[in-house]
């Protein structure tokens, strides 16, 4: 039974109303600009959208149509393939290099891991689409940065299409965006590593145990919880990828990195500006992105919180 | 921990350091590389690493607006409009990056802090919700977002990308911030409410000094993503007048005429704040990255 | 003066074109300062706006040209050309006060369609602008026998050579057939003075990788569709053709074609060029001219040509416009800024075009700019005008060769066009298939809209 509000001097708030009034903020900024654009998100979706329907307001009703023209479009399949090659490429490399690189600077008696640790987050600093651009340069085929150092080491004999060849552009992508995105995993690894209890590796040294041994039966069956919420973090983020593919290959060459959330973005905002199925398409990707969080939700952090 | 002793595995460990290192740094130093050339020199040998010469005019093009131009620009028929606009969206980042990390912790910590102490079903509720909330990406809510922002009259101006901001990382704030709180033991605040204290002015008075640690993380992890954020400034405003750092850069992407010397500088110039923050408030940040994904 | 595009056929488009050019040229092109563009509209307004595309600082200047004359200040917006719709668009759709925009020829009938552009026929002076017109120009401005806009400026597809290379492969001339192209290439990489002798154009856009295909398309005789609008790309066409042919020059064929060709724009490929590592630079927008002979921004300047096509120099071209934007604040003031930016000021000179031919090697799309010194000095610096020129007067405006850019699903379908291209051009699949996946998405297109 929740008790009467009531105000008054010196009388105080109870400790529910208390609780209310504190998330009034929240609840509204999360109703405003959350909650209410995701239900209209959907009403779009239903309706036909288009530049003269939003200057006059009035949206006729469309059904399905939107759905089944997204659907329908082979350019829409392309992108959700890219999304999930994009998205096993960048969470499976980043797991195994945070894992790796958060082992790396957790060693004691090298003095080079420190400089590491001192840089680690660095990436976390820079832009997104500043980084995106920064690749450019770095792929450009003729003015490019790698290519200039593998050419004048003679690595290479051969300028190599980093970000234009239609077999290794997705790639190409993936690597900025790991770069980018790979402290936070680092970080999580790291400080799962500082919770690992010591007796548990003095144990296995008197057992004589391996390093690969230990790592094998000691850190990374304590790392399995972390690395999950990695996982399902990551691999959320990683499905909407937008900034580095508007930077470095605008979808291209070809439809070779044309993702779902360029593909929403594309539809909606070039000519001839069909905010309907721009909609749909975006909705189609929360749906993608919902089912993980509620695995989040579910599974890992259920599980580690409150 | 481990203490490596066999001076082969030392090695190993030492190379691989130089390996994660150069991985981190090549980027930034090819960015450095390109920003004090011209566009000619970068055009005359294409397979020089070095740099062939040393000039600041790319930086000083945009400092000044397009005003001295230096002997790179002296010539130039053309330049971006926008990179003239680079202090206008120095001044728009900040006071919205500012504006949001404000927002986002004063109604963070008031949600967090109920969150934490107050154990209601509708509490519980409001951390799952806030959780599902993370996810959301800016993509899919744009162009409802448009809509809304435009009914109420906030396209184009600070405002309406504040107000899209602050919710956009509330969620996260408050997943950053409840473990802070939980932490804290509630006896403090008993024996403030037996002194006479309301819940509120516990709150103000005994919880939040103990969590500026947990504040300070969160605002400074708030303002690193409010400063980067691009979809929300871009497709919310329009006009020149309102565009942020990020809506700038990318502005370039599409412009034919601009050379990666120039884009270099502008780069630099756009992360040179976060960087500093990253590398003076290191520890608050690790602490905020590993408290907002579980249990800190 | 109205005329139906399609009503209309070439031949009589071309005829009362050369007419109304001598009518042009009989007319004294300067200082008409007793037109109605020297007189001050009735009605008040506190300030003007145009949302345009970037190009270096014109807009500044017409600006401040304009609150000088006129004593009403003009806001701007202004976006990098890829941007330029999409701004537009949510500024449109954002119910903000739009006076005067701009517009490709792609986005042109998109932007008519949806209700954006309000005909100009009746406003002042209007009329004499039209007969003006070049040939090409009046075919992007009219839309179904209305004025719809003034031209920004106007631009017709040549070649570009570096002739120290040339002369370096010991060949006298440029390549006057399709062999001796793929000859010259052949040779320049065999003798190991370019690894890739030839740059496209063939970066994502609405006339960038298009424009090529359209261009070389054109010049072999063939066009995308026919009069009633069918498709002209099945087995054994002249596009179908034109494209296996282009194909084979990429890496999976010749591979005499630069990489970077996919992603270069005009402006972009012209600095790739002018680098020196090609040969030749593929049929594009003749002003790219003035970047690579340009001694402050290319090592090479000086040492790049211009050329015409085989064929008899059959080629392409279009213009770009300003339109007046429904959405304006008082329609006969933003009449009044849309000629500062496509027509005359004050004093009735083609200000802004003349400004244009001079600093940026830009064409007009006013026949008496054509025709005058302007043009010839203002040109020099970068080319040989007289080839230009002569280059220009066997153009033939895009839209014939593609006439679905005056539908609305031309668009997404041209979104589709860059996708398959560069997927045939990077060899992942057949000119067939890519002609083929073309066809199927023109029904494509047409749901998207």
């Amino acid at each position: 039974m929740r008790p009467p509000f009531r105000w008054g001097r010196g009388r105080e708030l109870s400790a529910s109303w208390f609780a209310f009034f504190m998330n009034v903020p929240t609840l509204a900024f999360l109703g405003v600009v959350l909650a209410y654009p995701i239900g209209y998100a959907v009403y779009l979706s239903l309706h036909r959208v288009r530049l003269a329907d939003l200057r006059r307001g009035v949206f006729a009703f469309a059904g399905w149509e939107n759905y089944s023209r997204v659907l329908g479009d082979p350019l829409f399949w392309v992108a959700v393939k890219n999304t999930l090659i994009f998205t096993a490429v960048t969470v499976s490399s980043e797991i195994v290099l945070a894992v790796a690189i958060a082992l790396l600077i957790n060693q004691a008696g090298i003095w080079t891991s420190r400089i590491t640790r001192s840089l680690i987050l660095l990436p976390y600093a820079i832009p997104p689409i500043a980084n995106g651009l920064i690749w450019t340069f770095l792929y450009s085929f003729q003015f490019g940065f790698l290519n200039r150092i593998l050419l004048s080491t003679g690595l290479i004999h051969e300028r190599i299409n980093w970000a234009g060849n239609p077999d290794t552009a997705l790639y190409a992508v993936a690597v900025p965006y790991v770069w980018r995105t790979l402290p936070f995993a680092i970080i999580l690894v790291h400080a799962a590593l500082q919770g690992i209890p010591r007796e548990l590796y003095e144990q296995a040294s008197v057992d004589g145990a391996r390093a690969w041994h230990r790592f094998r039966h000691i850190t990374l069956p304590m790392l399995r919880q972390i690395l999950a919420v990695i996982l399902v973090l990551r691999t959320a983020f990683a499905f909407s990828v937008f900034e580095e593919i508007l930077a470095i290959t605008q979808g291209g060459p070809g439809d070779a990195t044309w993702v779902s959330a360029w593909y929403s973005y594309k539809i909606t905002f070039a000519p001839p500006n069909n905010f309907g199925m721009g909609s749909a398409s975006a909705f189609i990707l929360a749906l993608m992105v919902g089912l993980m969080a509620v695995v989040y939700m579910r599974t890992v952090y259920r599980r580690v919180t409150l | 921990m481990m203490r490596v002793k066999s001076p082969v595995a030392r090695l190993m460990f030492h190379l691989a350091n130089l390996m994660v290192i150069v991985f981190i740094l090549l980027p930034l130093v090819a960015t450095f590389i390109a920003s004090i050339q011209s566009e000619k020199a970068l055009q005359a040998d294409t397979r020089r690493v070095t740099p062939l010469e040393f000039t600041l005019d790319n930086f000083t093009v945009i400092l000044t607006k397009g005003e001295q131009r230096g002997r790179i620009f002296e010539q130039a028929t053309y330049l971006p409009e926008n990179i003239k606009h680079f202090y206008a969206a120095s001044l728009n980042s900040t006071i919205v990056s500012v504006s949001v990390t404000f927002l986002t912790l004063l109604f963070g910590s008031l949600s967090a802090y109920t969150i934490a102490r107050q154990r209601y079903r509708w509490t519980l509720f409001l951390l799952q919700a806030n959780i599902v909330a993370r996810f959301v990406p800016v993509i899919v809510l744009m162009i409802p977002l448009y809509i809304v922002m435009r009914s109420l009259g906030q396209l184009n101006t600070l405002t309406g990308v504040i107000v899209a901001e602050t919710a956009f990382l509330l969620p996260y704030a408050i997943l950053i911030l409840a473990p802070y709180f939980d932490t804290i033991p509630g006896e403090l605040e008993e024996a403030a409410r037996i002194d006479g204290c309301t819940r509120f002015s516990a709150f103000v008075h005994i919880v939040l000094p103990l969590a500026t640690p947990a504040l300070a993380a969160c605002g400074v992890i708030m303002f690193i993503i409010s400063w980067h954020e691009l979809l929300i400034p871009l497709i919310l405003n329009a006009r020149p007048d309102f565009m942020t750092l990020p809506v700038i850069i990318a502005s370039l992407v599409g412009d034919v005429h601009v050379f990666f010397n120039l884009m270099m500088a502008i780069c630099l110039l756009a992360l040179l704040p976060t960087v500093v923050l990253v590398m003076l408030l290191q520890k608050y940040i690790v602490e905020g990255l590993a408290a907002g994904a579980v249990k800190g | 003066m109205t005329i139906d595009r399609r009503s209309m056929n070439r031949r009589q488009m071309m005829t009362g074109a050369a007419g109304l050019g001598l009518a042009g040229a009989a007319r004294p092109a300067f200082a008409q300062a007793a037109g109605p563009w020297g007189e001050a509209p009735k009605s008040k307004v506190d300030k003007l706006n145009f949302v345009v595309w970037t190009y270096g600082d014109i807009y500044t200047q017409i600006s401040k040209r304009f609150q000088a004359d006129w004593g009403v200040p003009v806001e701007s917006t202004i976006s990098s050309f890829n941007d330029h719709p999409t701004k537009l668009a949510t500024m449109y759709a954002a119910g903000e006060k739009i006076d005067v925009s701009q517009s490709s020829p792609f986005s042109f009938p998109n932007f008519v369609n949806q209700g954006l552009a309000e005909p100009l026929d009746d406003l002042p002076g209007a009329k004499e602008y039209a007969a003006d017109f070049t040939a090409f120009t009046k075919q992007v401005a009219m839309v179904d026998g209305k004025l719809m806009g003034l031209p920004y400026f106007a631009t017709a597809w040549v070649w570009n050579y570096y002739s120290d290379m040339l002369e370096k492969l010991k060949i006298d001339k440029p390549f006057a057939t399709y062999e001796e192209l793929i000859e010259h290439c052949v040779k320049a990489k065999k003798d190991g003075v370019s690894r890739y002798p030839i740059l496209w154009i063939a970066g994502v856009g609405l006339e960038q990788l298009p424009g090529t295909w359209y261009q070389m398309t054109w010049n072999k005789g063939g066009t995308f569709f026919d009069k009633q609008g069918n498709h002209m790309l099945g087995d054994g066409s002249i596009a179908r053709e034109t494209l296996k042919w282009w194909a084979n020059t990429f890496e999976k064929g010749l591979d005499i074609a630069d990489p970077e060709s996919l992603k270069v724009q005009f402006t972009s490929g012209a600095k790739a060029f002018g680098a020196g590592k090609n040969l030749y630079r593929g049929p594009n927008h003749h002003y790219g001219l003035n970047i690579c002979n340009d001694p402050a921004q290319s090592p090479i300047a000086g040492k790049v040509k211009v050329h015409g096509s085989p064929n008899g120099g059959k080629t392409i071209a279009d213009a770009h416009v300003y339109f007046l934007c429904t959405a304006n604040r008082n329609k006969e003031w933003a009449w009044k800024l849309l000629q500062y930016l496509g027509g005359k000021t004050k004093d009735g000179v083609y200000t802004q075009a003349n400004t244009l031919a001079k600093d940026a090697m830009l064409g007009s799309g006013y026949q008496s700019v054509m025709n005058s010194n302007v043009i010839k000095t203002g040109w020099a610096p970068w080319g040989d005008v007289p080839a230009i020129l002569d280059i220009w007067g066997k153009s033939t405006y895009i839209g014939e060769v593609c006439s679905s850019i005056y539908q609305p699903w031309h668009f997404p379908w041209t979104d589709q066009m860059n996708i398959e291209v560069q997927k045939c051009l990077t060899g992942q699949i057949t000119a067939d298939a890519c002609c083929d996946n073309l066809i199927k998405g023109i029904a494509e297109a047409k749901r998207k809209v």
